[in-house]
């Protein structure tokens, strides 16, 4: 008996969290425009979703966000995790704090902090502020994901690479970075992941008709009911579920191997 | 021989630690050369200092009448053997050891018969492809052995290197490890804990406490004539008395006094006296020096360990007869078997 109400509770759980995605993933397919009634399968939406110029333009503009931010963030966090490494005692835990606040800061005061720091240093709202804060919010979660990662790194790796002759620079690449390799591709998708997945701080630094995928939903969304947002966020769903599936699959291989 | 490493007072410390204190030091070409002493003691210390990866805050390093106290470990004609955990994991076997060929830009077709021949010395050729992690411990320092040596070292140093393993296989390293040393003709500066290692297989030992060089000789000059009570309890188990010397060949200890082969003493100096297990014989009442009761006798193999108090302290006998725990024993030390030392003396300090 405990044990049906115990699997009945995980049930709503679940069925809580998931049961909007899947009226959305329904009526992504519907016929009709409404969401109140089900007129029959049809591929409509994902037809006009394909040919939507400023829907096309959004995808375009997250993508490249994503990716640009996605790469000099984690250039930067790994840059900065190895820096932050050798530190000890309270500098570190003051180094560490200060990377942790914007991860725990709520979106809202780092969307408007840099709204305000852009305004304040003339900068044109853009493709280019844009980007800038994308790397700026996603930094710290590189650095969380590769700085276990060198903790784990016995110091004798790297010493044992100058023994035999290796350059500093040389270590970094031959020794360094593949030992953390795991925790920079996790930081990358990681990175990835939060910038598409962006909505408060994109929405208040961007400017110009430069939209991204959320952005536009948003304002799709206040001009009407639109089917075409229902598509669009089936698709991103997926694409969402499908980084997670690559994100902990490397995790459970390596774990495999360990034993 | 001509010296290749020389430390010229040189102190280190670590948070105000000082954990160096005036090392000075000189090393041979080709000679296996231990630094022994208690965990914590420096060794590892002296031993980075040498690699490059510390600098001291006094001193110099000197390479073949080189200052190199300020050149990176990547430049410096030493290799390393590390304690352990130093393996690279993503390469195999050959990646691993062909890493320093590499990085000195040698033609693959050159580091291939190299590598092969370094496998062929540690015994672990047809390892080639195999992961460092599917390795046991001996397999994997003697493949950080191939992979130190094929560079063709002057100097390896090596950090207790088989702390890690069992006992069986560290006895068989042991002898590798000579093995190798002697066909490749290199300096070896080899840092360990344990004496019986040390013993065994050094040339020479530097024997360290806190710091501070307490004495360097051959094996059997340490075991033989530990210049202060340290060295003689570190290299051996021994009995530490104190006691005043008199004068020449005249000692005082347990309450008596003894006839011993020292001199060159302040007139009724107080020392330390030390004497080996196995050098307190038990004879018969009429012989005997000092008397005393078995307090406890154990088997150890191939004598008896015992301990037998008398009036003014407990002696540890080692004899291959053994003894009722109770009875009353007598005890004789032959006067050449009676170490005197100065209390405290180190190396260097009789020349001041
Ligand atoms: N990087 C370091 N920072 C602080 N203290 C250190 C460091 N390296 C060594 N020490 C200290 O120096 C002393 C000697 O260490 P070490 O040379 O490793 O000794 P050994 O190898 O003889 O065991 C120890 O007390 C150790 O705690
Ligand atoms: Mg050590």
């Amino acid at each position: 008996m405990s044990r049906f109400l115990k699997r009945l509770y995980l049930f709503l759980i679940y069925g809580f969290l998931y049961a909007p995605i899947l009226v959305l993933i329904i009526f992504s397919f519907n016929e009709g425009r409404t969401r109140g009634s089900w007129d029959g399968f049809s591929l409509v939406w994902y037809r006009r979703l394909v040919r939507d110029r400023e829907i096309l333009s959004a995808v375009y503009h997250s993508l490249l966000v994503a990716s640009i931010s996605t790469i000099v963030s984690t250039i930067i966090g790994v840059l900065g995790a190895i820096g932050i490494s050798p530190y000890r005692g309270k500098l570190k835990r003051a180094i560490l704090g200060m990377n942790q606040i914007p991860v725990l800061n709520p979106d809202i005061v780092m969307a408007v902090g840099l709204m305000v720091f852009y305004r304040s240093l003339g900068l044109d709202f853009g493709l280019l502020s844009l980007i800038l804060s994308h790397i700026a919010f996603t930094v710290p979660y590189v650095v969380l994901s590769v700085l276990p990662k060198l903790k784990q790194m016995p110091s004798s790796l790297p010493e044992a690479a100058m023994d035999l002759g290796a350059t500093p620079a040389q270590t970094l690449w031959k020794v360094v970075i593949p030992y953390i390799k795991p925790g920079i591709i996790s930081g990358a998708l990681m990175a990835f992941t939060l910038s598409i997945d962006d909505f408060v701080i994109s929405f208040f630094t961007t400017g110009s008709g430069v939209d991204t995928i959320s952005t536009l939903v948003y304002s799709m969304a206040r001009r009407g009911i639109n089917p075409e947002i229902n598509a669009l966020s089936a698709i991103m769903f997926v694409v969402v579920l499908l980084l997670l599936v690559i994100m902990n699959l490397p995790k459970e291989k390596s774990a495999q191997e360990g034993r | 021989m001509a010296t290749q490493i020389e430390l010229r007072d040189i102190v280190k410390s670590f948070d105000n630690h000082r954990v160096l204190d005036q090392i000075n030091l000189e090393i041979e070409e080709d000679e296996f050369l231990t630094i022994l002493g208690p965990s914590g003691c420096g060794k590892t210390t002296i031993l980075r200092l040498i690699g490059g990866f510390e600098s001291p805050d006094r001193g110099q390093v000197i390479f073949d009448g080189q200052d190199i106290t300020g050149l990176p470990a990547y430049k410096r004609p030493v290799n390393t053997l590390f304690q352990k955990y130093s393996l690279f994991p993503h390469l195999n076997v050959y990646d691993n050891v062909a890493f320093g060929l590499r990085i000195k830009k040698i033609p693959e077709n050159e580091i291939k018969p190299r590598v092969e021949e370094m496998l062929r010395l540690v015994n672990l050729r047809g390892f080639e492809n195999r992961g460092v992690e599917s390795l046991s411990g001996g397999q994997q320092q003697r493949i950080a052995m191939a992979r130190a040596l094929i560079n063709r070292p002057e100097v390896l140093l090596l950090d207790e290197p088989l702390g890690a393993l069992d006992l069986k296989l560290r006895k068989d390293m042991q002898s590798e490890l000579k093995r190798i040393q002697k066909e490749l003709g290199i300096t070896f500066i080899f840092v360990t804990h344990d004496q019986e290692e040390a013993l065994t297989l050094s040339d020479r030992i530097i024997v360290l406490n806190e710091g501070v060089i307490q004495q360097i000789g051959t094996p059997i000059d340490i075991y033989n004539e530990p210049i202060n009570s340290f060295v003689a309890d570190f290299i051996g188990e021994s009995n530490i008395l104190e006691g005043i010397m008199h004068r020449d060949y005249d000692v005082s200890f347990s309450g008596r006094n003894f006839v011993c082969v020292d001199e060159d003493f302040y007139p009724d100096e107080a020392v330390d006296v030390v004497i080996r297990p196995e050098d307190v014989e038990i004879v018969s009442n009429g012989k005997a020096q000092l008397h005393g009761q078995v307090v406890s006798c154990i088997f150890m193999g191939v004598h008896y360990e015992m301990l037998v108090s008398t009036d003014h302290e407990e002696y540890l006998i080692h004899s291959t007869v053994p003894r009722e725990i109770g009875e009353r024993v007598g005890l004789f030390i032959e006067p050449e078997n009676i170490h005197i030392m100065r209390k405290g003396e180190v190396e260097g300090d009789e020349d001041l």
